[in-house]
C-alpha cells in the first residue's frame, strides 16, 4: 500500500488526530465494530507506533482512501497504489445519483453530495418532522413549511459558507456514518445543532437504508469509500476555517489586526488600505486555526455600503473603533451609528483600540452608557461584557491575550 | 466630462465629480480588482486598471503625505480615457484643496504609460503586420515605380 501524491487529501496533514479518529475508524472497522477483511492501515508500522496520534501516519490514511477507492486488481498493477481522491468522490457521487459537473472543483462536488444526501433527507420528512427542524433552525416564520422551503433554507445555509456550514456537513457525516457504522462521530455541539442533528437523523437513516439496499448488490467498497468521502468532505470544510471581517472607520487598526492574526506580531502599517485589497487564506499563529481568504475595504464613509456585503456569512465580525473620536467628533459617531446597522451582534466583537490615548476605565464607563441609553433602541442589548475590548494595538501583549480572548469566546459559543 | 476621485482625508474622505467635492457612492467606480473588464498593470508607486469598451481608466496610489496614523494616504481615481490629460490638472486643485500635496511621479508614470501605449495598445499585433504589409507593399511600389522612372529615363536619354 502506499500514497499517491493527492492534492486533494494533502490537508490531511493539518488536521488533528483526534479529529482523525472518525476516519481511521470507518477505514478499519465495519458496522459490529470488527476489522475489515481488506483493510491494510493496522499492519503498517507506523500505525502500531504512533496509534493513536492519526496525525503522525496521515499518509497511510490517505493511502487507505486511494486503495479502497481503486479496483482491488487494479491496484495490483498500480504496485499497490489506488486511485486519487477525487475518482474515489466522483465514484461515490455516481452511485449515489449526485448531478455534478466533471470540470468542478473537488470540494464544489462535495457540497453537492452534502446537498444532494440533505435533499433527500428533506423529501423523506413527515411534516411533524419538517415543522420541526424549521423551528429548530430558527425559522418559525413560515406558516407551512414545504420541503421545498426547507430545501432552500438549508442550501442557502450550506452556501454561504462559514462555521453554519460547516456545523450542517458535521451533521450529515454524523448521521451518514452512524448509518453506515453503528455509531457516530463524538463532538460537542450547541443546543441548535443537537436539535437539527436529531430532527436529521431519522430521515438521513431512511436515505441511507437505501443506498445500504443497492450496495449490496454493487459491491462492498462503498461501504468504506461513502462515509469515507463524507467524512474527508467535513474535515475539509472544518479545516477552511472562520471567515472574518474586521469593520470600522479610517485608522483603527484594521490592517494592524489582520496582520497580528496573520503573522502573531505587531506589524508597524506604512500605507493606508487603498480601496479593497484582497488577502489568501492562512493559519493564524494567535488562534491556531485557519482564516478563510478575503478583502481588506478601506474605512472610509463612502466604502460603508461595502460593509453589510464584508459581514455576509462571516462566522466572526472585529468591530475596530476609536471611542475618543466618536465622542469628540459627530461625523464619527454617526458612522460608528451607521456601521452599527445590519450587524449579526452575536459574532461582532467590539475593540477600542487606541487605548494609550484615553483613560480605559472612564471611557468604558462612556460606552457603556452611550449603549444602554434609550436612543440607542434595538442596539442596547449589542454591547456585552464578553464582547468588549480596550487595546493598544501596538502592545503585543495586550492584544495577543484579547485574540485568545475572542476565540475562547467564539468557541463557547459554538459549542453551548 | 465626469470624474470620480477618492482620497482618504481625514476626519471626512471625500470624492469628486467633475472637480467638486460630493457625497456619491463612490465604491463600485473604484472597486474594479475583481471585474474582468479591467485589464490590471501594477508598480510599485500605484496599480492602473483600464477598461478596453468603456474607454475607463481607475488608477489606485498614494500621495505623499502621512495621515495620523503615520501611513502614507491612499487615493483613488476613476475617469474617462479621453479626459487623462487633465489628470494632473483635476489631481492638484483636489489635492491642494484638502492640503496635500499631488502625486506627480505616479502621475507622470500613468502619463508615460499611456503615452508609450504600455495599458491602451493602439499598435496590437494585427495591426502591426497590418501596418508593416502596407508599408512593405508601399515601399516596393516606390522602388517599383523609381526604377520604371530610370527605365524610362534610359530609353528616354
Amino acid at each position: 500500500m502506499g500514497y499517491r501524491e493527492d492534492p486533494d487529501l494533502e490537508f490531511l496533514e493539518q488536521i488533528k488526530s483526534e479529529d482523525l479518529n472518525a476516519l481511521v475508524h470507518c477505514l478499519v472497522y465495519g458496522k459490529d465494530n470488527g476489522e475489515r477483511f481488506m483493510q491494510m492501515l493496522t499492519y503498517n508500522d507506523l500505525y502500531k507506533k504512533y496509534n493513536p496520534d492519526h496525525h503522525q501516519y496521515w499518509r497511510e490514511i490517505a493511502a487507505e482512501i486511494q486503495t479502497f477507492g481503486g479496483n482491488t486488481w487494479m491496484n495490483v498493477f498500480r504496485r499497490g497504489k489506488g486511485v486519487l481522491y477525487r475518482e474515489v468522490l466522483t465514484d461515490v457521487c455516481k452511485k449515489i445519483k449526485v448531478p455534478f459537473d466533471k470540470k468542478s472543483g473537488t470540494s464544489e462536488i462535495e457540497d453537492k453530495l452534502f446537498l444532494k444526501i440533505l435533499t433527500d433527507a428533506v423529501k423523506k420528512m413527515t411534516p411533524e418532522e419538517l415543522k420541526n427542524l424549521g423551528e429548530s433552525l430558527g425559522k418559525g416564520d413560515f406558516e407551512s413549511f414545504t420541503p421545498e422551503i426547507l430545501v432552500g433554507v438549508l442550501q442557502t445555509l450550506f452556501l454561504a459558507g462559514g462555521f453554519a456550514s460547516y456545523q450542517l456537513s458535521l451533521i450529515i457525516a454524523n448521521a451518514v456514518v452512524k448509518s453506515f457504522l453503528g455509531a457516530g462521530i463524538s463532538f460537542a455541539g450547541n443546543i441548535t445543532l443537537t436539535r437539527v442533528l436529531s430532527a436529521f437523523a431519522g430521515p438521513i437513516g431512511l436515505v441511507i437504508t437505501g443506498i445500504w439496499t443497492a450496495l449490496d448488490i454493487a459491491g462492498p467498497a462503498y461501504r468504506v469509500t461513502i462515509p469515507a468521502v463524507v467524512l474527508v468532505a467535513m474535515l475539509r470544510r472544518k479545516k477552511q476555517g472562520y471567515a472574518i471581517a474586521i469593520i470600522g472607520s479610517v485608522a483603527t487598526g484594521k490592517t494592524t489586526l489582520l496582520r497580528y492574526l496573520q503573522k502573531g506580531e505587531f506589524v508597524q502599517i506604512d500605507k493606508g488600505t487603498c480601496v479593497k485589497e484582497n488577502y489568501e487564506s492562512f493559519e493564524s499563529p494567535v488562534w491556531n486555526c485557519s482564516v478563510k481568504d478575503g478583502c481588506e475595504w478601506a474605512g472610509a464613509s463612502e466604502f460603508l455600503k461595502k460593509q453589510k456585503e464584508l459581514c455576509e456569512g462571516k462566522d466572526i465580525v472585529l468591530f475596530c473603533y476609536n471611542p475618543k473620536e466618536i465622542f469628540e467628533n459627530g461625523e464619527k459617531k454617526n458612522e460608528f451609528l451607521q456601521r452599527l446597522q445590519g450587524l449579526d451582534f452575536e459574532k461582532v466583537f467590539f475593540i477600542a483600540t487606541h487605548s494609550d490615548f484615553y483613560e480605559v476605565n472612564d471611557m468604558k464607563d462612556k460606552m457603556h452608557k452611550f449603549f444602554i441609553s434609550p436612543s440607542m433602541g434595538k442596539y442596547t442589548k449589542a454591547f456585552r461584557d464578553n464582547n468588549s475590548f480596550y487595546v493598544n494595538l501596538t502592545d503585543e501583549t495586550e492584544t495577543m491575550d484579547m485574540l485568545k480572548q475572542i476565540m475562547n469566546v467564539v468557541e463557547e459559543n459554538n459549542h453551548d | 466630462m465626469i470624474d470620480l476621485m477618492w482620497v482618504q482625508t481625514e476626519p471626512k474622505s471625500s470624492i469628486l465629480v467633475d472637480g467638486v467635492a460630493k457625497e456619491y457612492d463612490v465604491a463600485n467606480y473604484v472597486s474594479v480588482d475583481d471585474n474582468p473588464r479591467f485589464k490590471r498593470m501594477q508598480n510599485d508607486l500605484m496599480k492602473i486598471y483600464y477598461n478596453k469598451e468603456d474607454g475607463t481608466i481607475v488608477v489606485h496610489g498614494y500621495v505623499d503625505n502621512i495621515d495620523s496614523a503615520g501611513r502614507k494616504i491612499p487615493f483613488a481615481f476613476f475617469m474617462k480615457e479621453k479626459n487623462i490629460f487633465n489628470v494632473m490638472t483635476v489631481l492638484k486643485n483636489r489635492l491642494k484643496s484638502v492640503n496635500l500635496d499631488p502625486p506627480e511621479e505616479i502621475v507622470d508614470d500613468v502619463l508615460y504609460r499611456y503615452v508609450n501605449q504600455n495599458f491602451i495598445p493602439f499598435f496590437t499585433r494585427k495591426k502591426m503586420r497590418l501596418f508593416f504589409l502596407v508599408g512593405s507593399l508601399v515601399v516596393i511600389a516606390l522602388i517599383v515605380l523609381w526604377m520604371f522612372g530610370n527605365v524610362c529615363k534610359t530609353i528616354d536619354g
